[in-house]
């Protein structure tokens, strides 16, 4: 009877859909459809940099969403089953990338214009900024039970610093620019970054620090 | 219980722990056997934090420990711990929106209960055992402070472990919740090991056949019961005025004063209780106890 293995993952996979927070995500997705979805709707003509204007925000949004899926209220009470926490988060990871890349699929299926857009390149953008605010989700839960409220505002400070890199580190390049490969790569290493950041998040035990105390009891 | 003859289930020697500049244990060292432990201490005592490094939940900075014959800081022998052990956090949290019977599956899932019909059968028996069969449908969101807490036991007692470890589990319950409580938790202490923080003496008196009491990060004792209500011995007597000098001192039901402390000569000196005991240790500096 005992013994878990990843042969037992799918056994976690329906309470850890069960147990995810969505609310934060499904909100977060919904204003990024909306994105996407309203010049769709009303037909307005938009150049290919505005397309990818939209995808980037709406990517913000899913990734805004994405930092609450980790959030667990049952974190203390879980805190020493035997299951090791990186086969929990992959039981989560389970649920939540699927819903995440049906989402971006959606949203561009709803962008149209595949053949004009530069999809490869914005969508590792949108990993990587997901990928990221699951990572400081992670990091945040090893000391405490809400990641969303550290994660969020974390991804909200790389995307305005994004923004602000000098032109030759630049993150944010248009579509078309010289300079959109060597962009992207450094894109790619955030998400390697994030993903190897997460996995160290997920390792067992940790110490808490003292800024997460409320006391010493 | 004859001490010497019980098997040691947990060890602890020289566990130090900081949090920052904060000492939240300075070597600390005790065992414990089969049977309730209560680990007494006033708030901030560092109850809490020995309680998560016994339960694998936090390692400590120094010192060496080991839980049911196994060393918690290796990879092996936490896993080993975790697969014999039960823990209920001093404030458990849940899915709201899991019923009583599906959060206490969803814990014997990570527990390692794989086979569905035999962990729907543990998870039953462990409802049953906390007096929560009648609620098994019913939405944690929906139940009570007390009825949430015993969801928590419950979880902690699927897969029948060995070592149950209960921080502060009857805070928040009113008199007749923690009466239940104390019932549950005492059947629990036959045929396994129990340690159970609490600042209650009256929960110490009424459940644990040995007693912990940690102070400012430190062990200030450890014995039976009796022995911690022997510290006060000689030091608790009946007056008929409040008593200026004394560690404390009240007004009982019978409209006499309790004192505990130096009783002036000739006082009528009265039997001490576990509180009596404990009070003499908190409120008496480290340095002036003797015969620890």
């Amino acid at each position: 009877m005992r013994r878990m293995s990843v042969r037992a993952l799918p056994l976690l996979v329906l309470p850890a859909a069960r147990a995810t927070p969505w609310t934060a995500f499904l909100a977060a997705a919904g204003v990024g459809l909306a994105i996407v979805a309203v010049p769709a709707v009303f037909r307005v003509e938009l150049t290919v940099e505005d397309l990818v204007g939209l995808l980037r925000a709406a990517a913000v949004c899913g990734a805004l969403g994405l930092a609450f899926l980790l959030d667990d209220p049952a974190a203390r009470t879980i805190a020493t089953v035997p299951t090791p926490r990186p086969l929990r988060y992959a039981a989560r990871a389970g649920v939540i990338l699927p819903a995440a890349a049906a989402w971006w699929a959606l949203v561009l299926t709803i962008t149209g214009h595949g053949a004009l857009l530069p999809l490869g390149g914005v969508t590792v953008e949108a990993a990587a900024l997901g990928a990221v605010a699951l990572a400081v989700g992670a990091v945040r839960l090893r000391s405490g039970d809400n990641g969303g409220i550290v994660a969020a505002p974390a991804v909200l400070v790389l995307v305005v610093a994004a923004s602000r890199i000098p032109p030759h580190l630049a993150l944010y390049v248009p579509p078309g620019d010289e300079r959109w490969a060597a962009a992207h790569h450094r894109w790619a290493a955030l998400l390697a970054a994030a993903v190897l950041v997460s996995v160290w998040a997920a390792v067992e035990p940790v110490r808490a620090r003292s800024s997460m105390m409320t006391e010493i009891d | 219980m004859t001490v010497a003859a019980a098997t040691s289930v947990v060890h602890a020697s020289g566990l130090t722990l900081r949090y920052g500049r904060t000492a939240a244990l300075t070597d600390v060292s005790f065992t414990l056997y089969d049977g309730v432990t209560g680990l007494l201490g006033p708030n901030g005592a560092g109850k809490t934090t020995l309680l998560r490094i016994v339960a694998t939940a936090l390692p400590p900075d120094q010192g060496t420990l080991s839980v049911l014959g196994n060393d918690p800081r290796t990879p092996a022998g936490r896993l080993a711990v975790r697969r014999r052990l039960g823990y209920l956090p001093q404030d458990p949290g849940f899915h709201p929106g899991f019923t009583a019977f599906e959060f206490v599956d969803y814990v014997a899932i990570l527990k390692e209960l794989t086979d569905r019909r035999a962990r729907h059968q543990e998870v039953s028996r462990v409802l049953d055992a906390v007096g929560l069969s009648g609620q098994r449908g019913r939405r944690i969101r929906a139940l009570s402070g007390g009825m949430r807490q015993r969801v928590a036991l419950a979880a902690a007692l699927a897969g029948d472990p060995d070592l149950l470890v209960l921080d502060e589990p009857t805070v928040g319950l009113d008199p007749e919740q923690r009466l239940r409580f104390r019932e549950v938790i005492a059947e629990l202490g036959e045929g396994r090991s129990v340690l159970l923080s609490t600042h209650q003496t009256e929960e110490v008196m009424a459940l644990c056949q040995r007693v912990v009491v940690l102070d400012g990060g430190t062990v200030r004792f450890e014995g039976t019961p009796a022995d911690l209500a022997a510290h006060a011995r000689g030091r608790v007597w009946t007056s008929g005025a409040r008593v200026a000098g004394a560690l404390a001192s009240w007004r009982a039901g019978d409209g006499r004063y309790r004192n505990v402390g130096d009783p002036p000569a000739g006082a009528e000196l009265l039997e001490p209780t576990v509180e009596d005991g404990y009070l003499m240790l908190v409120d008496t500096p480290a340095r002036e106890e003797t015969g620890r």
